[in-house]
């Protein structure tokens, strides 16, 4: 650039400073402003993405649209004491729903896992948050991983991909022996821990 | 801030192998792409990775759980985690240049380049995202950078090694790199399974 | 409004000077999300609509921008720009928000956008900036869109989650996973590089 001489210098530098300082003012702020302005639609969207989990965890079809999962939710399930839901299926039975959190290769798992009225068999288990591996244990959340516990009888075993047909069994990932353990202990461990938590109230 | 969760070396391990933030995550690959061609430069700036991305990985941790959560700034987290990164390359550079010249000269242009690496910001999204606790992320910051290393070194030989190959008009630079990446990716995942890890 | 210079920069950026396989830029991405046709196009968005608008802002603000300072307040710009595209997918789709995950976020760092601001938005006037930038946007999103639409066809079987290979069809799951990702930019950079730039000399 042009000559330094001293006092330009100094202007110089105040101004990259002030230039900072209102740039990231102004992007700040506007950043903030999308934020507090969708913020009601985003806490609403994550709640409807819960209830969709334990609707499907009950064994119970979740409608497409928002405003029809809203309507089936507030019908259909009870929360009790945070621990677990009551849900009444279609037909008028009972199922209980069970938040249950574990222990993956990266990080926590966490799952929704419904049970009959029985707590003998599983209506359904939803893996709802987790951070495995994409292409590996990230197929804990696709269909045809969770649709193998529908009906089944617990508790499971992991057994190589495709053998595990049948109660007591279930189909393991193929290269994703800690992430499948792992759900494979969520389920077992809410089958095991069911009776207690439900209790008297049934 | 989870007390639970897998344990240390797993996650190292993991991070290395089979979760590789270049082969399985697919982070950092435009200055992988350009400055994998020599063993030396990729040892150089794989090593400059490893050190900023362990560094800033514990940094942001502390400024998102002490700084931005409290304050309930969790939107304007991407902001800044690229701002401590950038500050941070930009302390280092400083450093360097005063404390040892042949080391800025032989470094000194990776630094800039490390700014804008997607891999750094990625890990700290990561680590972010899997609630790892402080220890957990600066290990897996560690684990993060030398699995680039690793990756980066190992195609900086092959393509050396490639020098003289008769490679297609059409896969010359960016087209047999990304094959290299691909067989090499496929290579990794076979660790899957070693040491009882995923 | 020199319509002239839009016209070149805008082939040139669908072409010849294409971000992803001429100048080996936004790659991160480009392997990341094409495993899926509808990822793929919500994340093309995302791109073309923050690579625009950040050159747009960036070439108004342009003789202002102290030197010492042109990284981090072009960074701040573009990473303010993907926020708000991350905040409004978390609002209105956000189950493709959540299967995109931090990828979203890493747009901040995708090379292109910061590419072009350097090398374009500094340097021309707003308007045909923010058409370098859409138009850099369109040249990576096309090439994203054959490379996904490959991938999910050979891979799940699916297009935009339409089935529409049978049961026929054995999946290559190796095309949903990372090194089906790497293998198919390297053929799609070899088709395009091997016969259609082969006047360029080809050894880029």
């Amino acid at each position: 650039m042009n000559g330094q001489k001293p006092r330009s210098k100094g202007r110089e530098r105040l101004f990259t400073v002030f230039f900072m300082f209102a740039v990231t003012v102004v992007f700040v702020a506007a950043v903030s402003a999308a934020q507090l302005f969708a913020r009601d639609a985003i806490k609403r969207n994550e709640s409807l993405f819960l209830k969709r989990s334990v609707l499907a965890a009950a064994g119970i079809a979740v409608p497409a649209d928002g405003a029809a999962v809203e309507k089936l939710y507030a019908e259909r399930v009870h929360a009790a004491d945070g621990r677990y839901y009551r849900v009444t299926r279609d037909d008028g039975g009972v199922v209980f729903v069970f938040t249950r959190r574990g222990t993956g290769l990266w990080g926590p798992i966490d799952a929704h896992v419904g049970l009959d009225a029985t707590l003998d068999r599983l209506t359904g288990v939803d893996f709802f948050a987790h951070g495995e591996t994409p292409g590996l244990g990230a197929r804990i959340s696709e269909p045809w991983f969770t649709e193998q516990f529908r009906g089944r009888k617990g508790p499971l075993l992991p057994q190589p991909e495709g053998t595990g047909a049948a109660d007591g069994l279930f189909d393991a990932i193929t290269g994703a022996t800690v992430t499948t353990k792992a759900a494979g202990d969520i389920v077992n461990g809410v089958i095991a821990d069911a009776p207690g938590i439900v209790g008297g109230g049934r | 801030m989870s007390g639970q969760g897998p344990g240390l070396f797993t996650i190292f391990f993991a991070a290395v192998f089979t979760g590789n933030i270049l082969l399985t995550l697919y982070l950092g690959m435009c200055s992988f792409l350009a400055v994998s061609r020599q063993v030396r430069t990729a040892i150089g700036l794989g090593a400059a990775v490893v050190f900023v991305m362990t560094a800033t990985s514990a940094i942001n941790w502390l400024v998102y759980y002490y700084l931005l959560l409290p304050f309930d700034l969790d939107h304007l987290k991407y902001i800044v985690f690229i701002i401590v990164v950038a500050a941070f390359v930009q302390l280092v550079e400083m450093v360097i240049e005063r404390v040892s010249e042949p080391l800025y000269q032989a470094l000194g242009i990776f630094l800039p380049l490390i700014t804008v690496n997607c891999a750094i910001l990625g890990a700290a999204l990561f680590m972010i995202i899997r609630h790892y606790s402080l220890a957990q992320s600066v290990v897996y910051g560690a684990g993060s950078g030398v699995g680039w290393l690793v990756a980066i070194v190992a195609m900086a030989g092959i393509r050396e090694r490639l020098k003289n190959a008769r490679i297609p008009k059409g896969l010359d630079g960016a087209g047999i790199a990304l094959i290299i990446a691909g067989i090499m990716a496929m290579a990794f995942m076979g660790f899957a399974g070693m040491l009882g890890l995923n | 409004m020199n319509l002239k210079k839009m016209r070149t920069v805008t082939i040139a950026n669908l072409g010849r000077e294409n971000q992803v396989f001429v100048h080996v830029l936004g790659i991160c991405s480009t392997l990341a999300v094409t495993n899926d046709l509808r990822n793929t196009i919500v994340m093309c968005l995302g791109l073309i609509f923050t690579t625009g608008l950040s050159n747009l802002t960036i070439s108004a603000l342009r003789s202002w921008i102290p030197q010492r300072v042109r990284m981090m307040v072009t960074t701040l710009i573009i990473a303010a720009y993907v926020i708000i595209v991350d905040i409004v997918l978390k609002a209105t789709a956000p189950d493709i928000s959540r299967q995109l995950g931090p990828y979203v976020g890493l747009i901040i760092t995708n090379c292109i956008i910061m590419g072009r601001a350097e090398a374009f938005a500094l340097t021309n006037r707003p308007l045909l900036s923010l058409v370098d930038g859409i138009t850099a946007g369109i040249g990576y999103s096309w090439v994203l869109m054959v490379i996904a639409f490959l991938r999910e066809l050979m891979g799940s079987g699916t297009v935009w989650g339409v089935v529409v290979l049978g049961d026929w069809w054995v999946k290559w799951s190796i095309m949903v996973m990372a090194p089906g990702a790497f293998f198919m930019l390297a053929l799609f950079v070899w088709v395009i590089k091997g016969r259609f730039l082969r006047d360029e000399g080809g050894a880029k």
